[in-house]
């Protein structure tokens, strides 16, 4: 069946080019302009040379190597606060979402399938909702809890939602490897003198941890990346690194410290999926995704 | 024997009691931020309430006259129409690139399909509103900022932010069609395209809904790609609902156009109910 043919061959090769360039130009333009010394943004400044004081003034206090108005200074400082509230953010988001989503999982599926499948529209419905409106439904419930309670937009809004959207990527991570288990582990652990928490904590949980660390990826990476719902339901005052660049770009001017940012946490990213996938290979687990 | 059967029996009602008590705390979180926001954009989108005022709770059409009236010639239905436009565009082209690539890459050895498919994830780690920008410098090198260009520009852009998201999910479903399904239908007299169009394609079906679903709705609604693409240029349904957002009482009309884009979600999850119960493709 595997016949050897060139054109087959060639004509793979190159749709997997196309796909993967289209996605990559970006990657590789962020990649070239956190290198180069021009601030402007309508070339890559390949002919102003190569430098490395983008990656420098993310770290320490030493802004003289930047050479420019005090205004880029503060902006650098303001970078680092987003720096900041976006770890905050994404690392408690994670963490709560994805003992949320475990255990709704876990209930979820001790249902039968009719009452399953309509529990799994409800979870769907943030995945497939465009983010603009998702921002928009919690835009409107935060709005009204100011109103009543006088709950200020900020870091509190801005966890919350987060925690809100990746809920159900957990979920959808944790199901499928639930299907698996057996349906005798819970009550097996029961019988041998575990209580009810024991049960789930000490049979279940183990079970089908692949699938939890999968939807604590997945949670991770939504979050990290998310611009348009915390955009919404932000405030006035509190800014991640996607927010921060908006209204950098609004006012016309993105420092380049932020490409360099960005290529940083790109390289631990691919460090870290590298070696994910190639001990999961190791392991003959398949893919985490 | 029967006394066995009992204990099992009840042994299971127990297990389904005691796991079944957390989707509770799941129901009361969906019912605040998911249904209630919901009902207070129905009730926003047919009043004049005002959250920083409080005042005015008053029934009325006024902002869907808003919406349709004279100004809609020139705002709403123009930015709808580009909006459908391109994000049937986009979508169309995900699927003619990814199809084939998700193809290809169930056909390569197991052990580096791992690695191809890190690679297509991890560009979502770059941050996605400095993509955009660096398509616009890309577009600015190439002097292509032109007002005519604006909207092809926009649906390059697109493409290259949504590709992993038609390529995902079609990729998992082929992945999970049996090869002996296909060499079966080789089998029983069929030639390659031949059993493609019969077997692989109806099987990944649900795939290609996903696929498209999660393309079409966020194109539909983008907003940053055309504010940052055609400096400010070109006004579609994402911008129209941004723009209320910002300004402040505008959450009324916003209600409106928001209606919209949950109409579309609505259609898509319709579609997506009819051959993937459960989401399984999804991600």
């Amino acid at each position: 069946m595997m016949k050897k043919n060139i054109i087959p061959t060639l004509s793979k090769v190159l749709i997997l080019a196309l796909a993967f360039t289209l996605i990559y130009i970006p990657v590789v333009v962020i990649l070239i302009m956190s290198f180069t010394k021009s601030y402007s943004l309508s070339t890559l400044g390949l002919e102003s040379g190569g430098t490395l004081k983008w990656y420098g003034s993310l770290f320490g206090n030493n802004y003289g190597a930047l050479d420019i108005a005090k205004k880029y200074v503060s902006n650098i400082a303001s970078l680092k606060t987003a720096i900041v509230n976006t770890f905050a953010v994404t690392i408690i988001s994670t963490i709560v979402s994805t003992i949320l989503g475990t255990f709704f999982a876990i209930g979820i599926h001790s249902f039968s399938k009719k009452i399953r499948t309509s529990l799994m529209v409800l979870n769907n419905m943030p995945v497939i909702m465009p983010d603009i409106v998702t921002g928009f439904l919690l835009l409107l419930i935060f709005v009204l809890f100011e109103s009543i309670f006088g709950f200020k937009r900020g870091f509190n809004t801005v966890l919350i939602a987060h925690i809100f959207f990746s809920i159900p990527y957990v979920v959808l991570s944790v199901l499928p490897r639930l299907n698996q288990i057996d349906e005798n582990t819970y009550e097996a652990a029961r019988d041998l003198g575990c209580s009810r928490f024991e049960a789930v904590f000490k049979a279940i949980i183990p079970s089908i941890m692949t699938g939890i660390v999968a939807g604590a990826m997945f949670a991770f990476t939504m979050s990290i990346d998310d611009f348009v719902i915390s955009m919404f339901v932000s405030g006035q005052k509190f800014y991640n690194v996607s927010t921060w660049i908006d209204s950098s770009l609004r006012r016309g001017f993105i420092p380049k410290s932020v490409y360099a940012y960005n290529i940083i946490i790109f390289a631990i990213a691919s460090i870290v999926v590298v070696l994910t996938r190639i001990s999961s290979i190791r392991k003959n687990k398949g893919a985490l995704v | 024997m029967n006394n066995l059967s009992a204990t099992t029996k009840v042994g299971k009602i127990k297990k389904l009691k005691t796991t079944k008590v957390y989707v509770i705390p799941y129901l009361v979180w969906s019912f605040i931020f998911l249904i209630i926001p919901v009902f207070i954009l129905i009730f926003m989108a047919f009043s004049t309430y005002d959250f920083s005022t409080g005042a005015n709770v008053e029934f009325t059409l006024k902002n869907w006259k808003y919406v349709f009236g004279a100004e809609s010639r020139t705002v709403f239905w123009p930015s709808i129409g580009k909006s459908l436009l391109i994000s049937f565009l986009v979508t169309l082209l995900c699927l003619i690139i990814g199809y084939p690539t998700a193809f290809v890459m169930t056909k390569i050895k197991a052990r580096y399909r791992a690695l191809i498919m890190a690679l297509l994830i991890l560009p979502l780690w770059m941050n996605q509103v400095l993509r955009i920008v660096s398509w616009r410098t890309i577009f600015e090198i190439l002097k292509m900022n032109r007002n005519e260009l604006y909207i092809f520009n926009i649906i390059v852009a697109m493409t290259s932010m949504y590709l992993p998201f038609m390529i995902v999910p079609i990729f998992t479903v082929l992945e999970k069609i049996d090869p002996k399904v296909v060499e079966a239908s080789y089998d029983l007299g069929s030639n390659k395209v031949n059993s493609f169009l019969r077997v692989t394609l109806p099987l990944s079906l649900g795939g290609i809904v996903s696929g498209i679903i999660m393309t079409f709705l966020p194109s539909l609604t983008q907003f940053e790609v055309s504010d940052a693409i055609s400096y400010n240029n070109v006004v579609l349904l994402g911008n129209l609902i941004y723009t209320r957002f910002k300004g402040t009482g505008g959450f009324n009309v916003g209600s409106v156009f928001s209606l919209f884009t949950v109409l579309f979600t609505i259609i898509g999850f319709i579609l997506l109910l009819r051959v993937d119960k459960e989401g399984e493709t999804l991600i």
